[in-house]
């Protein structure tokens, strides 16, 4: 049985959003990201709680950039989804696929593409 | 591009965590593109909210600090080690604390129980009592609780009639219920409105309906049940004095916290035929206690005005007599007239408990800091180790605080189980039904645990402080380079303190122990012993000459006689006299009396004679006054001088110009809280108001025989009534119940004081002996002898503990001449009591001292040179 490792929705989400920003996946990015590209408020203490936790989980790993004058002096933090991370994710999605895979046909009445 | 305001920023800082200036950038330059979108006050409004939620973070990143687990985890096993290390003091310490604190509660209860009094009635903010001044003669009105039975209705159809009035007539009756009878001392005549002025709980009936029928009588719970048990109560049929009653309503049994007493309430509408004329019909006397409840918001100061315009009118005196109103919440502890319906509380009891209270919970802190001192000091070692391994100095305050505030913890507890059992004897005490339900405890146990951590952090920071000073080279050689004198004074002083305390309480408790004695014990100018009083039923009254000739057949009856006044009571029965060439009447309390009164009762005559069957014109034609009367009438020659006065049946007065025959040694009716009034006597007879009281006098052997004999006697004469007595040194002795309580409860707290006093002595004592082991060895291997020795170890303390109680003198001599000022009667405070104070604190000090000093003097010399 394999180890359930486990990561929330919006946590996902976070992980997601850093692999599409890619090089510029820092804090605010990756919060302005998410609520244009899904339409969801999220508010800053839950993202950076989450990207702390996926930190200390290894599913992320983050640098600091340089100092730049126009956030007030203070530096960037950004983030990469580890090589960990990415497997989560894989699994995760993996999971999700087999479970919509086994639902019989003319169960759920919308299709799927 | 514009930064955040400042606070905004202070804000921020503050919640997101010290290391993580990322997120202050993200914020920053969201902050700035928000105030270009949306504006700058939107984007400060949206960067606050934002920046609460990182608290989150704030904490979860905190708890991640693993060697804060650790070292609590170390401060409680260090902690609970030394405790059971230094196992005296965590006795002393848990012991100390948690009696005092449980005195604390135990007080804190009572004055909770004596500020809720009547608060239990619904609306009893706008419940009043009509009180009054009554002109008895003499220099200044009387104020008293009574007023004039025609008050209420007057008030009700001259004033407001939105206002509801109740008058209570506070009544003994003698009720029968089938074929039991019984005697109720708290019969309540009441208007039929009564419930609606006090709103009680009702278990049957309702409070507008219940009284409407004259005959109708409501009971409480346990009345009900006493009567009838289990059946119904509601419509059953009971007898009071001859009328018949039907229960219409039964309410819950009034609660302690009432300042009046009643198990059964009656219109007296049903009795009115039977007050005398003077009563229903004139404005001449009181008799009755007038409530009222006004509405919501109502002006209360306007009705006391209307109230007395009123009287003015209705009064044909010049001088009419002045009416004023009390909030019936402030009745209990605030109101002090004459007759009061019980034994009032009062503010200054409740003040002296409170500091009674303060003093012992300062004496119980006084004594956790010093033993958290003076045990801290053999724990040098400890700190200077802790301190080369790089412990911070937070934590070693910490380590001491965590240390008190484990004791306190313990100490509250034992708090919780000393208040639950010493409970119901803080009741016999105080005479009250306090109790405290589990939720109760729970509070207590919490604010105790509250206040410990408040004195703890004080204890705690006191040793900590000290001991970290000290070098740590010093702190690991063990050695204090602090010199001993200066060390141990501040020590000093708080011991001082609570001997200073100590002895102010008890000096004060055995004062108010000899104002006491001196009350019961002093002469009050009659023979009480073995004389009762029994009252007598109005319309059994022509049989008293019959009565008297049977019980003075009996050879156990030493006399029998009868007043209008019971002798444990205030006298009353004001009549106006004048002396011949007087025009002005004045107004004197008039007691009439049967024949033998004054033998009876054993009263010394100055000059003149008593009233004397042999002369028959003495019930027309004599006054006997007593001293008090001599000189308000400014009388030189007494005896032969005529009185003008007048004399009343209770429906018909009289002129009654007599003679002065003879002039009475003053003597107390009541207690000694009432001065002695001027008094004059009148021998009973058919235009005088019956007599109400037979007094009589027995023989001091068979007391229980010759009492079974009487009442025999009684209803051969009297079969209707049972006989009722009371003993009159009994009775005045209830006057001195609040006393006598107030005594209780002061001495015990004082003996408590000292016992937590002593008990911080000998906690301290025996460090500070073992400190000086060394220094004994060295002076017995000089030759000391043992005798010495124990002095040499105790006179520094005695010093202290005499220096300590003679301060407390002055403070105690003005608490007292304030306490004693109250009393019409009192005692001069005497300074032998300052003595034998002192002698008490010095024995007790001697006693926690002495164990450990005798026990150092007989050490070994080769065992305690080789400590360590």
């Amino acid at each position: 049985m394999k180890v359930r490792k486990h990561i929330g929705e919006l946590e996902e989400i976070v992980m997601l959003t850093i692999g599409i920003l890619d090089e510029d996946a820092y804090g605010l990015a990756i919060k302005m990201d998410i609520e244009q590209r899904l339409g969801r408020k999220v508010s800053m203490g839950a993202m950076h709680t989450g990207l702390y936790r996926l930190e200390k989980k290894g599913y992320l790993s983050s640098k600091l950039g340089e100092a730049t004058s126009v956030r007030g002096g203070k530096p960037k933090r950004y983030y990469r989804v580890t090589m960990h991370g990415q497997q989560t994710l894989k699994e995760t999605r993996d999971d999700r696929s087999k479970l919509w895979a086994s639902i019989p046909e003319g169960v759920f009445q919308i299709k799927m593409q | 591009m514009k930064a955040p305001p400042k606070w905004l920023s202070r804000v921020l800082e503050w919640c997101t965590p010290h290391d993580r200036s990322d997120v202050l950038g993200d914020f920053e330059e969201w902050h700035a593109y928000l105030s270009k979108e949306q504006g700058l006050g939107r984007a400060n409004f949206i960067i606050l909210f934002h920046s609460l939620t990182m608290l989150q973070l704030k904490i979860i990143s905190r708890s991640k600090d693993k060697t804060r687990y650790i070292m609590n985890g170390l401060s409680f096993k260090i902690a609970s080690r030394n405790l059971r290390k230094n196992k005296l003091y965590t006795i002393i310490n848990t012991t100390g604390l948690g009696v005092g604190l449980a005195a604390c509660v135990l007080i804190a209860i009572f004055i909770r129980q004596e500020l809720s009094y009547d608060t239990h009635f619904v609306d009893y903010e706008n419940v009043y009592r009509v009180a009054g001044t009554l002109d008895q003669g003499g220099d200044s009105k009387t104020l008293i609780t009574y007023t004039p039975y025609l008050l209420a209705p007057a008030m009700e159809s001259n004033l407001d009639s939105a206002v509801l009035y109740t008058r209570m007539d506070f009544m003994t009756r003698y009720v029968e219920v089938g074929e039991n009878d019984f005697w109720e001392d708290y019969a309540l005549g009441v208007d039929k409105n009564f419930f609606e002025v006090f709103g009680m709980k009702f278990i049957e009936g309702s409070p507008e309906v219940v009284l409407k029928n004259p005959m109708s009588v409501v009971l409480d719970e346990s009345t009900a049940r006493k009567y009838f048990e289990e059946d119904n109560p509601i419509g059953q049929a009971i007898e009071m004095d001859d009328l018949t009653y039907h229960v219409s309503g039964v309410v819950a049994d009034l609660p302690e916290n009432t300042h009046f007493e009643a198990n059964l309430f009656f219109p007296m509408a049903s009795i009115e035929d039977q007050y005398p004329y003077w009563m229903t019909a004139t404005w001449g006397g009181v008799s009755h206690r007038t409530y009222f409840k006004v509405p919501a918001n109502y002006n209360v100061a306007q009705l006391e005005q209307g109230l007395n315009e009123m009287i003015a009118t209705y009064s044909n005196d010049d001088d009419p007599p002045g009416y004023f109103f009390q909030a019936l919440e402030d009745i209990h502890l605030k109101s002090d007239l004459v007759a009061e319906i019980q034994v009032n509380g009062s503010y200054r009891t409740l003040y002296i408990f409170l500091a009674t209270a303060i003093v012992i919970l300062i004496l119980a802190c006084i004594n956790f800091i010093n033993l958290s001192i003076a045990g801290s000091i053999e724990r040098l070692k400890e700190i200077g180790v802790k301190k080369v391994l790089g412990a911070s100095r937070k934590s070693q305050i910490w380590q001491f605080q965590f240390e008190s505030i484990l004791v306190g913890c313990i100490a509250s507890i034992l708090t919780v189980v000393l208040v639950q059992f010493s409970l119901p004897l803080f009741n016999s005490m105080t005479g009250k039904e306090l109790s405290v339900g589990w939720e109760g405890l729970l509070f207590v146990f919490l604010s105790c645990v509250a206040l410990i951590f408040i004195i703890s952090l004080l204890a705690g920071s006191f040793p900590a402080l000290f001991l970290l000073k000290v070098p740590t080279s010093n702190a690991l050689s063990g050695a204090i380079t602090v010199n001993r004198r200066s060390r141990l004074n501040p020590r000093n002083t708080l011991v001082g303190l609570q001997f200073f305390l100590s002895a102010i309480l008890i000096s004060c408790t055995l004062v108010i122990l000899r104002q006491l004695d001196y009350m019961q014990n002093k002469d009050l100018g009659i023979d009480t012993d073995q004389l009762i009083v029994a009252p007598f039923q109005a319309n059994s009254f022509d049989n008293y000459e019959l009565l008297r000739k049977e019980l003075l057949n009996q050879s156990a009856v030493l006399g029998v006689t009868a007043s209008t006044n019971n002798l444990s009571f205030r006298v009353g029965g004001w009549r106006q006299y004048r002396k011949p060439n007087a025009t002005e009447n004045i107004n004197l309390p008039t007691v009439v009396v049967a024949h033998d009164y004054f033998e009876t009762i054993a009263a010394e005559f100055v000059e003149g004679r008593p009233f004397m069957e042999d002369y028959t014109s003495d019930d027309q034609e004599a006054y006997i006054i007593n001293e008090a009367a001599v000189r308000f009438l400014e009388l030189e020659n007494p005896v032969g001088e005529k009185l003008l006065g007048s004399a009343f049946t209770g429906s018909e007065w009289s002129n009654k110009d007599a003679k002065i025959i003879g002039v009475i040694k003053d003597f107390h009716f009541s207690s000694l809280h009432d001065k002695i009034r001027p008094v004059v006597f009148s021998l009973s007879s058919e235009v005088t108001i019956p007599l109400g009281h037979v007094i009589i006098k027995i023989s001091p052997e068979n007391i229980i025989e010759t009492l079974e004999l009487i009442e025999q006697k009684w209803e051969s004469v009297n079969p209707n009534t049972p006989l009722r007595y009371q003993f009159v040194d009994e009775a005045i002795g209830e006057h001195y119940l609040q006393e006598v309580r107030f005594l209780k409860v002061f001495s015990a707290f004082a003996v408590l004081s000292i016992f937590i006093g002593g008990l911080g002595l000998f906690g301290l004592t025996a460090f500070i002996m073992k400190k000086r082991v060394k220094e004994i060895g060295i002076r017995k291997v000089l030759g000391a002898n043992q005798l010495g020795l124990v002095k040499v170890l105790s006179v520094d303390f005695i010093l202290l503990v005499v220096i300590a109680s003679i301060m407390g003198i002055p403070v105690t001599v003005w608490l007292m001449k304030n306490w004693l000022a109250s009393f019409e009667y009192r005692i001069s405070i005497a300074w032998w009591l300052f003595v034998l104070t002192i002698v008490g604190a010095v024995i007790a000090g001697m006693l926690s001292i002495l164990y450990h000093s005798v026990k150092v003097a007989r050490t070994n010399p080769v065992d305690s040179i080789n400590y360590e």
